[in-house]
Formats: structure tokens, sequence, C-alpha cells
């Protein structure tokens, strides 16, 4: 794992900030029940966050969007923050995740050639995984039993990379997911 | 019910389609054809029985496939070609269709114009036992053949139809005069893109392709955008993958504009070209980004040198997946990040998968932080829909930041609490780490219609322009982030617009605002290919906080576009114009709306020149700049001075000609009589 080189007294914020995430958010979403829609602000540690984006975490901001529940991981510098946004179970009544997901990914008719979503494939993630690029904001896109995430990594000028790191995190994110779901 | 299908060129398809036509063409079905004219303005027929199942298909009107279609050619004849007819008169084609069953059945009529345009199914469209009926109008029918359709939606057994039709012919009533401009009305002059210079030409009378560019795609300005350097006064507009840089010389009466291409080399191929201005507005450093959506790499670069130099923006990626992207700044609120390096924050947006989203960018868009959603969508029928209350569709306007700082994303098919579809922003309040839906209370969604737009006054005054369920011209006015509307108003009445496209708003002080649209007062469907209205450029200002407008037409005698505009995306004769305009304020308050001239050349005086049917100068986007040089701007403190040259306008052949009675200003004693005042 490439980890930075972190300053004292920037290491012991990141300290205090991991502990206080894990009795506030990390281990009570863990910890609950499976049927529970998962905290997105749990998902992710400062430790995790801050060795990918190489910059502390700050704060973890859920908000809601719609029927995204979604989470800012707010780091020192604004602009390396994370967004993460997952989509719950059931997303709309008689339309769960799963189903949301298919509609986007694997439309039963396929949308005009300059309007189509140019989603390329990522293995190796969750039950299906694509990966989204644009000029300011890449996201990635993983599927994983009943609901599925949004993970968005800023201040990355190259989406190569910017796509490596979100899988680096997303890769964290599914297992707390797993972990959830075997409780 | 309603038989669904996807658009395409104008017309249903399906695979079915030659299948259905060499089956159309044979006599097994005994095509019937008709004739129907203002001097035999009534025929009538029976169609063959259709039916014997549940039909469950797409464009089957389209395909009319033997046992479950029948068809009748009907031709229309008018006393003049329809373009010439409807200038003065006006008809009404009615289609009284009535069958009779023993189970319940749902028969549909359908009439496929000479365009290729579908119209119906007919009303009421229900089931029912016995007897059935279906009426269809078709308001000034193309002359040509139609072909008039009886199609089996719900017919158990084979069920046989009889057609009335009939031809209605009357004067269109006199349109009322335009009114006459209004003393100190806003006033402006047009200024189209000179074409690519050819042997021999030099500029100003025509304009050079940027280096390594073959065209200076003047002509390719399909939802173009437009920016002003408060600094420098230069103005640009966004045309395909070339910025346009222009100059205008104010100091000639009429002011001349000197057009150059300065395309940024990191612009190469385009599907949604971009371009914004990070004016002085609010002490913005006159930045100019041009944002290019293709196919390959997707790239943004700015420029602090009126496009001299352009520098890339967060990097080129592969591929482009997104769509509709938009980019926008301002002020950041109270609670700024500490660490940005650049006086305002700068938004980028656009429709991701199952969200819309917006990343901000701290150092002048050079990178950008997370994309975070505003609301979740889905796609249903390639038609992206808003999942619940509080959510939008896919497709949203452009991002627009207040002084206080909210950031605004318009979009024109949200979900208010109850679930019904409105026009809407997305309200950031926080710099963009957080989103939520505000919808107008009484507008009506309109789909497929164009994007709305949003502005704030000086106090953050919110106005928000749109058109509305009943193709109005429609702005609303929120003194509370969208919290809560003022009624809105009908920016179109002095003109008895009927339809509006492509609503941008820009204010000024508090108080003042501009709200630019493409208004015609024909009614009807403006998607149909038959759609034969005429459209202008208007602009409605409002110096009292959206009490009260005044509406100038910007393009008259020469129309933006004859015929239907096209709001369904993908390729349609009809989409020259593609999404939007765009509006902007100079420092002087002059307003100046960048559009794309649809009818040019021919087209101007020739009324039979239809976008759906072509030539090619009905089907232009030709980059074009409305220029305000009359009345007053959007900043009081302008008023009186003619935008700030004090060298009077064109009305007034060279005179002080700036008069401003809501202001007590006179104009000299020289000019026209609209200008004396």
């Amino acid at each position: 794992m490439r980890r930075t080189r972190l300053q004292p007294a920037l290491g012991a914020a990141l300290l205090l900030l991991a502990s206080a995430w894990g009795a506030t958010h990390g281990r009570r979403g863990i910890a609950s029940s499976p049927t529970a829609a998962p905290d997105p602000c749990a998902l992710l540690s400062p430790a995790e966050v801050a060795a990918v984006q190489g910059t502390p975490l700050v704060a973890a901001v859920p908000s809601a969007a719609g029927t995204l529940r979604t989470c800012l991981y707010r780091t020192r510098d604004p602009g390396r923050s994370v967004s993460l946004a997952l989509a719950a179970s059931d997303p709309q009544p008689g339309l769960s995740a799963r189903q949301l997901w298919r509609r986007q990914f694997h439309p039963a008719s396929p949308p005009d050639e300059d309007e189509k979503h140019a989603a390329q494939p990522v293995a190796g993630l969750g039950d299906e995984a694509f990966w989204i690029n644009t000029p300011a904001a890449g996201a990635l896109y993983v599927l994983r039993g009943p609901v599925f995430f949004r993970l968005s990594l800023g201040g990355l000028r190259d989406a190569k990379p910017r796509l490596e790191r979100s899988k680096g995190l997303a890769r964290q994110i599914l297992l707390r997911l797993e972990a959830r779901s075997t409780r | 019910m309603r038989l669904g299908g996807k658009r395409l060129g104008g017309k249903r398809c399906t695979g079915l389609v030659v299948f259905g036509a060499l089956l159309a063409g044979g006599s097994a079905w005994g095509q019937a054809s008709s004739t129907i004219s203002t001097g035999a303005p009534s025929v009538a027929w029976d169609f063959q029985p259709v039916g014997g199942g549940t039909v469950v298909n797409v464009g089957i009107q389209d395909v009319c496939p033997p046992g479950l279609c029948d068809d009748h050619d009907l031709q229309v004849t008018l006393p003049a070609p329809a373009a010439t007819y409807y200038q003065t008169m006006t008809a009404k084609l009615t289609l009284t269709y009535t069958w009779t069953s023993t189970l319940p059945t749902d028969l549909d009529l359908f009439a496929i114009s000479p365009a290729g345009a579908d119209h119906g199914p007919g009303s009421p469209d229900d089931t029912s036992t016995g007897p059935g009926m279906e009426v269809l109008t078709v308001t000034n029918p193309l002359d040509g053949l139609w072909h008039i359709r009886s199609v089996a939606s719900l017919a158990p057994l084979p069920t046989g139809a009889h057609l009335v039709a009939t031809l209605s012919v009357a004067p269109l009533p006199t349109a009322p005069p335009p009114p006459p401009p209004a003393p100190g009305a806003p006033a402006f002059l047009i200024y189209p893109a000179p074409n690519d210079c050819a042997a021999g030409q030099t500029p100003p009378a025509c304009i050079q392709p940027a280096v390594g560019s073959t065209t200076a795609s003047t002509h390719s300005a399909g939802e173009p955008s437009i920016g002003v350097d408060w600094k420098t006064g230069v103005s640009f507009i966004e045309a395909g993958n070339h910025t346009l840089r222009v100059t205008f010389n104010d100091a000639l009466k009429p002011a001349t504009a000197f057009w150059e291409d300065r395309r940024s080399p990191f612009s190469r191929v385009s599907l949604d070209p971009i371009l914004f201005t990070d004016d002085g507005h609010y002490g913005g450093t006159n930045r100019t980004f041009a944002s290019q959506l293709d196919g390959a790499c997707s790239e943004t670069s700015f420029t602090d040198d009126d496009a001299t130099t352009w520098l890339p923006s967060q990097g080129c990626g592969l591929p482009a997946g997104v769509d509709h992207q938009t980019l926008g700044g301002g002020n950041y609120t109270a609670t700024a990040p500490l660490h940005s390096a650049y006086p305002h924050a700068v938004y980028y947006c656009s429709q991701d998968i199952a969200t819309a989203f917006c990343a901000r960018s701290d150092d002048g868009g050079v990178t950008f932080g997370p994309g975070i959603p505003l609301y979740t969508f889905t796609t249903i029928n390639g038609v992206d829909l808003p999942l619940a209350a509080g959510t939008c569709g896919g497709l949203h306007g452009h991002v627009r930041v207040a002084p206080d700082g909210s950031a605004y994303v318009p979009n024109k098919n949200c979900k208010d609490a109850n679930n019904v579809s409105r026009p809407g922003v997305a309200v950031s309040t926080d710099n963009g780490l957080s989103w939520t839906v505000r919808t107008v209370p009484d507008a009506v969604a309109l789909s497929p219609g164009s994007d709305p737009a949003v502005s704030a006054g000086l106090n953050n005054t919110l106005y928000f322009g749109y058109a509305n369920g009943d193709g109005h011209a429609k702005i609303a006015v929120s003194h509370d982030h969208g919290l809560t509307w003022a009624k809105s108003k009908d920016a179109g009445t002095p003109f008895g617009i009927q339809n509006a496209e492509f609503a941008e708003v820009m204010a000024g002080d508090d108080n003042r605002a501009a709200f630019a649209f493409l208004g015609t007062p024909t009614a009807g469907d403006t998607q149909s290919a038959d759609f034969l209205g005429v459209w202008q450029l208007y602009v409605a200002f409002t110096y009292d906080t959206g009490r009260t407008w005044t509406t100038v037409n910007a393009t008259p005698g020469d129309p933006v576009q004859r015929g239907c505009i096209w709001n369904g995306g993908g390729s349609n004769p009809c989409r020259n114009l593609l999404d939007f305009n765009d509006i902007t304020v100079d420092r002087f308050g002059r307003v100046l709306v960048g559009y794309a001239d649809g009818c040019t050349g021919p087209c101007v005086t020739d009324p039979s020149q239809n976008a759906s049917t072509g030539p090619a100068s009905a089907q232009d986007a030709l980059a074009t700049i409305a220029r305000q040089v009359g009345g007053r701007g959007l900043f009081q403190a302008f008023d009186g001075t003619q935008f700030g040259t004090n060298s009077g306008d064109i009305e007034g052949g060279g005179q002080l000609c700036y008069g401003d009675p809501g202001e007590g200003i006179s104009g000299g004693p020289n000019c026209y009589p609209r200008d004396n005042h």
C-alpha cells in the first residue's frame, strides 16, 4: 500500500479522528442489522481516505440527494475529498437497487449514438462494476448484493490513477458491506 | 392505449418497417384512397376488420401489418401550399372513427402526415364494449398524401370501423399587431458570424479558421454558449469546438463586430460544447473556460488572455461517459474553504449514470473535487425520469451561482413533495457539498422540452425562466433560495406566444433581469414534422423584481427557425439548434444573447422553407449574437449612458438617443420618435 509520510501533528489529528469515527460511525455501521440500509459514512475509515488521497480527513458529512444516501469524506485539502453515494436496497417502492442498476447499465433499448453512456466495465469488483469518466470527476459504480454505490475521488488530473485509487477504496467498502451481510 | 416507439428522424421505426412496407404495398387489403379538399370537404369510408388478439408492439401504426392495421390513403388538397395557405387561413381536419364490438375493444386511429409525423390516437382512447368512438383533429393539416390507419390495440375479435373525415377552413384571425416598442424599451442588433474566408478574402468580412482547422464552424453552432470579459469587453461564443472571439467597435454606429476563431488546441471533436466566462460580475477573474464532451477524450481548457493562449484543465480521460455538462462559477458562501487558490468556486456538473453530479474546483478549474450527486433518476424507454419526490430527471440546465454563493442547477422535470412533475432547481447553500431539489409550484413539466434557466440578482433574488407544460414562456421569482416562489408570469403574452424553447435568464441589479427565449405564436405540437410555426428570439426585461416584464422581439423579420424544434435528442431534421442558447451581460448592463440561427439566407423570406424538410438554409445553426443597443440594461448605474459609450445609438442616427423615461432622461432633439423621449 502506498503510504504518504505524515507530519506528527497530522498523524495525531488522524488518530483522533479515527477514534471518533470508530465510535460514532464505523463500529455502529458494521454491527448494525443487515436489513438496515448501510451508512455510507461508515464504509471508509479516515486512515483509508488519507492514505489514498494524501491529505487527512476532517469530517465525514452525510446527506441525502434524492434517493441516494451520500457521504462526503472531507479532507483538509477540500479538492481531494471523496464522495460516496449509496443506492438503498429499495430506492423507490417497486424498484430495487439492482433493478435500477439494470435499467441504467443494461437498458432494454440502446440509447442513441450521441447519448449513450460510455461505461467502462471494471473486472473483479463486486457483482459488477463500471467506470464513468468525465473531465472533472470520474466515478466508479459497484453493484454488490442488494445495493450499489458510486465512488468519486477529487483532485486527480488523470483518469488512470483516479480509477486505480477508486478501486482501492471500493475494495474496502465491499469488505465492510460483506461484513455487514454476514452478521 | 398509445402504442409507443422510439422516434428516429421524426418517424417511428421498428425492425418491421421493410417487411410492413412490402406487405402494405400489396393489394390484399385493398388500400383504399380518397381525396378531401376545400371544395369537397367531407369524405367517409369503412376500414377492414382488424384485431383478433391483444397487441403488444411498438410503432405498429407505422408498420401497419395486415390483420392488425388497415390503411386508407387520404389526399388533402389545399388551394395553396400549406406554408403559404396557413399564413392567412386556418384549417381543421376532423376524423370521426366509430366501431361496434361485442367484447371489450380498443381500436386506435392514427394519421401519418405527408412529412411522416404521427398524429393520434384519437380521443377518447379507452376500451369499450358496444359502440366505440375516437375523434382525431389535426389543425392546419399539410397538403399531400396522408395515411389514415385503423389499429387494433385490444380487439379480441376482428373489428371493422367507419370513418368520416371533414375539412373545415376559416380565415386566420387577424393577429394583433406587434406592440410598438414602449418608450425606453430595450432594442437589439443582430450580429451573425461571417462565413469562412475564401481564397483572397480577408477578415472582417469573413472569419479565418483557426490554425489547423479547415472551418471556423460558424454554421455548426447548435447549443452555443456566450461570455464577456468585463475587463476588455471582448465577447465569446462557442460554435461546436470552436471558440469564436468577437470584438465590438462601439466607436462606429452601429457598432461593428470583428470575429476570430480562437479555438483551444485542447478542444477536439465535441458532442457537447460549453463555454463559461467567470466574468467580473461578482469579482470574477474573467477567465474563460471551453469544455468539450466528446466520444474519445473529454477536455476542458481555460484562457486568461481572451483566448490567445489556452491551458488544460483537469485531465482528459477515456472514454467520455456522461452527458449535458455545464460549467459555472461564482462566490463561495460565508463558509468558504480555507485553501482556495482562486477567488471563485467553479462548478462542473453533468449527467452521470443514475444521477447528476457537480464537482467543485477551488483552483480556478485546474483540478476538481469529487462529483457529488444532486439527485437520482432512472431511465425508462430511453428517457431519464425522476425516481421519487425530491428528485429530477437526468438532463439539467446550466449551473449558476448567486452572489451569496448559493449554487443552482435548473431542471425541467423534478418531482415535488406530492410526486407531481414540475420544473425546479437543485440548490446548494454549502458550496456544493450537498444539494436539495426545490420545485416551482405553479409550473408544469413539459416533456419533451428544453432546459429551464436560473440567475440571481445582486441581493440574491432568484429568477427562474422555463417553458411551461402549455408551451408558454414563464418566469418565476424567489427571494428565499427557491423555497417559495411568486406566481409565474407569462413573458410571451404581448406577442401571443404559444410555444417557447431555450429559456435563458440573466439577472443584474436585484430588481432587474432579462429572460430570452425562442417563441412562436403558433400553437400545436412543436415536435411534429408538420409544425409550421415561425420562431423569433424574444427578450423580456423586468426592472421591478419580476412584477412586470417588457418583452421585445429581438429578431423582427428574421426568423430563427421555421417549423419544429426537436427536443428528443438523437438525430432529427429539426434538431439543428440542439439543446439551448445562452445569455450574458457586460459590465455596463448590456444584455447579449448567443443563439444559433436556424433560418438563414433564402429561408428568411421564403415561408415554404421548413426545418423538417429543408433545404439547408432552414436547417442552419449559425452562431449569432443579439446585442442590446437601446433601452435600459441590467444595471441602473448605467441608465442613460448608452451602455457606457455616451455616444448615442443607431436608431438616433448618431444622436444621444438613450432616453429613459423611467429615469427621467431625455434623448436628443434629432432622435427618431421612438428614441426621442
